[in-house]
């Protein structure tokens, strides 16, 4: 069938969303559909650039532009999904943060009040009207449930390359790769690194505008010998420290979903992450295929001492985590059966 | 706070070579660009390619520009290679795709007339090649001074046909004049990426190496430790069960002990006289004095002797460990209980010879004139720190020996040293000469025979000590095989002492004997 997929553009802006958008026109298209990939651009400011991005997307009707019937309509981000179509299934990567978990309520003046409301608005109406809404993870629907009241599934996709995941002896350190940015909580894993008490190596890798601050960080601890930044790593290099590693970091604050969690899974790697991480709790068990603990310096540095202390132990986690994902059923041809609603079929 | 330690080098090292071995992972993974782990011993594929002939094979020429965004001039002309290889190279470089079928016929044409500078400034000079060197970002530093005088042939407008013939000539001498210099430099950068290449593996292959090292030691080690804890284990078990089988002996000797049995074994335990057949020729008295007088005579003086049992110390504070009370049996002239008493003990010696009994009461000695036998069953269970005997098991018929060895066992405690001394017959002079100074010996005792007295009784750690060997000065010079071996049987240690330590009871053994106990 025809499928048109939805998504917005922010011009050399490239990040997870893009590989997700990528995902899911290709397994479309694998499993014998036509697929039209609709990218709308978007700006996060001025507020007036958002109110017009609205506007345009409620203009579109796509239920048979120049004559030509659309069978489906998928959307996936904020404001793609206010185009209209009489089968339209909404898939939430995110909403709109800034008007939602990010809403800074001392920091408010009369046109992001107006901003904020409009956008409530335009999610209530076409994430109502949409005829199956879905959420990326249970987080996501959760803040659907809370803001808006709306009822999202969760639809859980694979990472990137899942195929590629492997796993080898672990050599020592833990792995954290992800931007570098204040609510990833790099300087979390730095500040641990302090209260070991095993001679566990922590690597970092990614770059992002706190590399200055977490590099300052390090040194200011004289932990160089511990925590290395390593910046971007080539997908090559990322399976390798992934399949190498002891222990997989991910303890960001109030992740929506995070491919970091799975991608440790496929690795058969444990995975060590913070009570207030959102989306990881979804995947992790504490002390069976990881451990949660609180977002805190010397309960991650306990965390990484246990793993260190009983390899083989942290060892069975991991695989158990590898069998836990193939478990959850996550995989490509399980989202574009929800999506189209042929699960069952 | 804890104060960070300042790092080594070498800690630095470690994380610089963890990253580095990643990297030599990652490198197989983009090769092999499969989903599967690299293999174990995946460096031997490296090798594989390192030790194979440099000439094998004919790699695409591609394959040596350094930077395919700055080509220059020598390896985009092939000096080295086939008009076929150049042409396959230029299309590559400048516009990005394979030769047309058209375009390579007519430039193979050309060639031979207008050598490869002219085909090269015209392929420059094409709106194609300039689009695709633009949209790739590709600098071409050369092409200017190449393409001029094409550009300027074709501001002659019409009259340009004419000018081609000339060109083509003076590119092709150009190209004449210059191919010697562009081949050298194409040899020279074919063999710097094979020496990079080469590096880049000599690096994966020994950084693999090193890793492969690495695991094969932790497994080796983990093994080593894994057999020596089982065979401590073992050696443990097997003490422990001769142990438990004194025990057991003990409680069915308790039980078959019938009252009248009693006397019977009093009686027994009257003191054997161990002095020759014919006492009655010679007086008890008289026998002692010279027997004390012998001693004096053959055994050397009283502060050899004690440095001589100064050997013994590292007993005295094994012993001390459970307790201070030492029996001597055969005391003698009391060398070793003043040994004792220095090092706390409360010794408590016992002889038969009524001269070296009254010699030691002089010195103040707590000494039983008695048989070490009856003196021994006059002590209780688990009482004594140390037993010893130093030449006496010479002397005493072996059941004597057996049964004190065992009365020992009984009235030691739990981790209490039991030693006897006695001469070495490990030594041929000593087995076969100096043993029979003595009127009083019996027949010489070997070290492997008096381990299994002491093992068979439930001792545990019996070992030998071997001391006071010839000096240097009797020995036979030289130091070959044989000699030394002359000397080993000839001149080694004289004596040997046989040393166990008494062993907890094990639990189970200490129950069930109880409970046997109980049940009688």
């Amino acid at each position: 069938m025809k499928v048109l997929l939805s998504a917005t553009l922010v011009p050399f802006m490239r990040g997870g969303a893009e590989l997700h958008i990528d995902g899911v026109s290709r397994a479309l298209r694998e499993h014998g559909h036509e697929v039209e990939l609709l990218r709308l651009p978007f700006r996060f400011s001025p507020e007036s650039a958002i109110h017009h991005a609205m506007a345009h997307a409620s203009s579109l009707d796509m239920q048979a532009p120049n004559g030509i019937e659309i069978d489906r309509a998928i959307s996936l981000q904020f404001p793609a999904w206010g185009i209209q179509h009489p089968h339209h299934t909404v898939w939430v990567m995110h909403q709109h943060r800034a008007c939602y978990e990010l809403w800074q309520e001392n920091d408010v003046n009369e046109e992001t009040k107006a901003l904020k409301d409009a956008v409530h608005a335009f999610d209530q109406r076409h994430l109502g009207q949409a005829q199956a809404l879905f959420a990326n993870s249970q987080r996501v629907a959760e803040r659907l449930a809370t803001h808006n009241g709306l009822t999202a599934t969760p639809l859980y996709h694979p990472p990137h390359g899942a195929e590629r995941f492997y796993t080898d002896e672990a050599w020592d350190y833990i792995f954290y790769p992800s931007r570098l940015e204040r609510l990833k909580r790099q300087d979390l894993l730095i500040e641990a690194a302090r209260h070991l008490k095993s001679p566990v190596k922590i690597i970092i890798a990614g770059e992002g505008g706190q590399r200055e601050y977490y590099q300052q960080l390090i040194e200011r601890y004289q932990l160089q010998h511990r925590v290395t930044l390593i910046g971007r790593v080539s997908e090559a290099e990322k399976l390798a420290w992934y399949a190498h590693s002891l222990a997989v970091f991910f303890g960001p604050h109030d992740e929506d979903y995070g491919y970091i969690t799975l991608e440790a899974m496929l690795a058969a790697k444990p995975v060590i992450t913070c009570r207030d991480s959102g989306g990881p709790l979804e995947f992790v068990a504490h002390d069976a295929t990881g451990w949660i603990t609180e977002p805190e310096a010397r309960a991650v540095a306990h965390a990484i001492d246990t793993a260190w202390e009983n390899k083989a132990q942290s060892a069975d986690m991991g695989r158990e985590g590898q069998a836990a994902y193939h478990r959850a059923g996550i995989s490509w041809h399980n989202v574009v059966a929800r999506l189209l609603g042929e699960e069952g079929a | 706070m804890t104060h960070p330690t300042p790092p080594s080098d070498r800690e630095f090292g470690e994380i610089d070579s963890l990253v580095s071995r990643i990297k030599s992972v990652a490198r197989r993974l983009e090769v092999d660009d499969t989903t599967q782990a690299p293999p174990p011993f995946a460096y031997r594929e490296a090798l594989g390619e390192l030790l194979a002939s440099p000439h094998s094979g004919e790699a695409s020429p591609l394959r040596y520009i350094a930077n395919r965004h700055v080509p220059t001039l020598a390896e985009v002309f092939c000096a080295d290679k086939s008009d076929e290889v150049f042409l396959n190279t230029a299309y590559r470089l400048l516009l990005n795709r394979a030769p047309d079928e058209s375009g390579l016929e007519s430039y193979l044409a050309q060639l031979p007339k207008a050598g490869r500078l002219y085909v090269l400034a015209d392929l420059l000079s094409a709106d194609e090649t300039q689009t695709s060197l633009r949209q790739r970002g590709v600098r071409i530093d050369w092409q200017a001074n190449l393409t001029r005088p094409i550009r300027l042939s074709r501001k002659l407008g019409p009259l340009k046909r004419l000018t081609r013939p000339f060109l083509r000539v003076g590119y092709r001498l150009a190209s004449i004049v210059m191919r010697p210099r562009l081949q050298v430099l194409a040899r020279l950068r074919a063999m710097e990426v094979r020496s990079q290449r080469r590096d880049e593996l000599v690096r994966d292959v020994l950084l693999e190496i090193d890793g492969e090292l690495q695991r094969t030691n932790e497994h080796v080690s983990a093994e080593l430790q894994r057999l020596s804890e089982k065979q401590r284990a073992q050696q443990q078990d097997h003490t422990a069960f001769w142990s438990a089988l004194q025990h057991y002996r003990r409680a069915v000797e308790r039980m078959v002990a019938a009252p009248g049995a009693f006397s019977q074994s009093q009686a027994e335990s009257e003191p054997p006289r161990n002095t020759p057949e014919s006492a009655g020729l010679l007086s008890q008295a008289r026998f002692d004095a010279y027997y004390l007088a012998f001693e004096d005579a053959c055994r050397g003086s009283e502060e050899d002797i004690r440095r001589h049992l100064m050997n013994y110390q590292p007993l005295l504070e094994a012993a001390h460990h459970v307790g201070n009370q030492a029996m001597d049996l055969g005391c003698g002239r009391g060398e070793w209980l003043a040994l004792l008493q220095e090092h706390g003990f409360t010794p408590h010696g016992v002889d038969l010879n009524e001269a070296m009994v009254e010699h030691c009461r002089k010195r103040g000695f707590n000494v039983t004139y008695a048989d070490a036998i009856a003196a021994l069953r006059q002590q209780p269970d688990n009482s004594h720190a140390l037993v010893s005997g130093f030449h006496i098991a010479e002397h005493l018929p072996f059941d004597v020996l057996y049964t004190l060895v065992d009365e020992a066992q009984r009235i030691l405690k739990p981790g209490g040293v039991m030693l006897l001394e006695t001469p070495n017959p490990e030594n041929v002079l000593v087995g076969s000469h100096t043993f029979y100074h003595d009127p009083t010996h019996r027949n010489p005792l070997t070290p492997t025979a008096m381990t299994f007295l002491l093992t068979y009784h439930g001792f545990g750690d019996v070992h030998i000590q071997r001391y006071n060997p010839y000096p240097e000065s009797a020995k036979v010079p030289g130091d070959d095989p044989l000699t030394e071996r002359v000397n080993g049987h000839f001149c080694g240690p004289q004596d040997f002492a046989v040393v166990g330590q008494k062993v907890a009871p094990m639990a189970s053994a200490q129950e069930s004997v109880n409970g046997d106990q109980e049940g009688v």
